[in-house]
């Protein structure tokens, strides 16, 4: 067993790092709300790319892709398979953002939508929906990190102590450095999770089979359908074509449209940054090989976890590792599970009063005043999360499901904003409304679904349908046409 | 549409199909050859990835400068 000491001492040292990485740059970003929550649109290359990566891989990733990996098979793949295009979109999508941002001074993506239809109620369904997505969505980081800490010191500190020491770290260099105390963090996160993901993925499978080639044949000879798509759905099932591949297309189709990663755009230095940032995104998906291979390394693992997505943490009790070795595992997936949380949490919070608070109910606030608005409101998240990840016994995935198939429904409203001067906003809430209500229905009912296809698939269907049918009566309006004249416009 | 665009959307179609289903079913879906000892079907999609980003890099390089 490892020394629970050793961990603690290494994880401490690592949050510690966090915090002072954290609060450094609180001094660079002016006292303003575009400060905070956009960072005065300034981040580099190296910020945006970490920042942008390590928000993508969370907790989730790191203890669910392995699970996944190890007790579903290759229906894993389906993450790789939609990382080929999965960011494109935002190369296209993300510029065009950024100009309409810096005319019209947006800093997250509701405002823009707003705006953009003369629609302030636009904002605020998005903020609703955003802000929903988001609690269970924080409530798994925190419950990763808790579960996390609690195992490798063998039960010493429960998951509820370590989740809270954790988040509070997380919630001092979020309200005291913004998005730029997140950018920074997330670079340090980020290296680290990727050196300590390769590191496990070509250590694990040496150590216990001998080699890839061992580990992989064996599973082909005992398992064989193991290692090929679509593999097995959540339930054990085995999983349909038509349904891994529309999970693919909508998976790429809505990936862009998480708000947390959409206003970053704002927050980019430049256009050039954006396109960069998406272009250097696969060494991130790439991240997740070694991650699937650890998960792999767990099919002949004895004894087995109780839970798929055990397996990492698992593995690593059970073996003779140095305890500086799980020390370094703990920091890492506390890294995976910090560097999604502080970014939903400050987007969070943006959203929740830019849209909400500001743009929907009409309000004027001065931009001192909404900066401290926001603080509370990352407080609030915190506290409104951590609640549900110690108290809440349902099924998060499930929660997070759901909300995200309301964010995939964003995209055509966003595109058509960006790109299609003739719609109206009336047609895009209609599709929105729509599109994320069946959709809803079918995650709840899925024996309902006329074809196994995903549910998302369902919901942006009826949604661009609607759109399209509201929006025949659209009269031309020359304030949306100098907005996407503005979108088009490159700066020369 | 410029060549550029053209082209760049039929890759990603290609792609596309290449990842789901018929292309992944028909040419990538085997454990052999193991490559690096790791199975071909996991493989594939590395195979697309770094073919995906070789094509974005090469639309991002030949945009048209003002």
């Amino acid at each position: 067993m490892p020394s629970t000491t050793v961990v603690l001492a290494i994880s401490g040292l690592y949050l510690v790092v966090c915090l002072a990485l954290g609060m450094w740059p609180s001094k660079q970003s002016s006292e303003s709300s575009e400060g905070f929550v956009a960072g005065d649109r300034s981040l580099g290359l190296v910020l945006m790319y970490f920042i942008t990566g390590a928000t993508i891989f969370s907790a989730f990733a790191f203890l669910g892709g392995p699970g996944w990996a190890y007790s579903k098979g290759a229906a894993c793949f389906y993450i790789l398979g939609y990382g080929t295009l999965g960011f494109v979109p935002f190369y296209f999508l993300g510029p065009r953002a950024a100009r309409v941002g810096r005319a019209y001074g947006f800093v997250t993506q509701a405002q823009m939508m707003s705006v953009r239809y003369s629609m302030p109620a636009i904002a605020g369904v998005m903020a609703l929906v955003s802000v929903v997505a988001f609690v269970p969505y924080l409530a798994l980081q925190m419950q990763g990190a808790g579960y996390v800490v609690e195992t490798m010191t063998g039960g010493d500190v429960p998951a509820w102590v370590g989740a809270l020491v954790v988040y509070s770290v997380v919630t001092v260099y979020v309200l005291k450095s913004g998005v730029l105390g997140v950018g920074w963090t997330n670079t340090f996160q980020g290296i680290f999770m990727m050196v300590l993901a390769w590191g496990l993925g070509l250590y694990l499978p040496m150590e216990l089979y001998g080699g890839f080639e061992e580990l992989f044949t064996r599973i082909a000879a005992e398992r064989p359908n193991h290692l090929l798509v679509p593999g097995l759905t959540a339930s054990g099932d085995p999983w349909s074509w038509s349904e891994y591949s529309s999970a693919v297309v909508i998976s790429i189709v809505g990936f862009s449209m998480w708000p947390h990663l959409f206003m970053k755009a704002f927050s980019a230095k430049s256009e050039e940054t954006i396109r960069r940032t998406v272009l250097l995104y696969p060494s991130f998906q790439i991240f997740l090989v070694p991650l699937f291979i650890i998960g792999f390394c767990g099919v002949f693992f004895e004894p087995a976890p109780a839970r798929a997505d055990q397996i990492l943490p698992h593995i690593l009790m059970n073996t003779q590792i140095p305890s500086v070795v799980v020390g370094l595992f703990c920091a890492g997936a506390l890294a995976a599970s910090m560097s999604s949380g502080d970014a939903m949490a400050h987007a969070a919070a943006s959203i929740a009063v830019r849209d909400g608070y500001v743009e929907a109910a009409g309000r004027t606030v001065d931009s001192k005043r909404e900066q401290l608005l926001i603080r509370i409101v990352v407080l609030v998240m915190m506290v409104a999360a951590y609640v549900v990840a110690v108290l809440y016994t349902g099924s998060l995935v499930f929660l997070l499901l759901t909300t995200y198939g309301a964010v995939v429904q964003f995209a055509p409203g966003v595109v058509s904003a960006l790109c299609l001067r003739r719609v109206r906003g009336r047609a895009v809430i209609s599709g929105l409304v729509t599109g994320a209500v069946v959709t809803g229905l079918f995650v709840a009912m899925p024996e309902w679904r006329p074809w196994s296809v995903h549910a998302g698939a369902y919901g942006l269907v009826v949604n661009v349908l609607v759109l399209f049918l509201v929006n025949l009566t659209g009269a031309e309006d020359p304030e949306a046409d100098r907005f996407v004249t503005t979108a088009e416009t490159e700066p020369g | 549409m410029s060549v550029r665009n053209v082209a760049y959307a039929a890759f990603c179609a290609v792609c596309l199909l290449a990842v789901t289903w018929p292309g992944y079913h028909l040419f990538g879906n085997s454990v052999r050859p193991l490559v690096f000892g790791l199975p071909f079907s996991m493989i594939w999609n590395v195979l697309w990835i770094a073919l995906s980003f070789c094509a974005l890099l090469t639309y991002h390089l030949t945009r048209p400068r003002r």
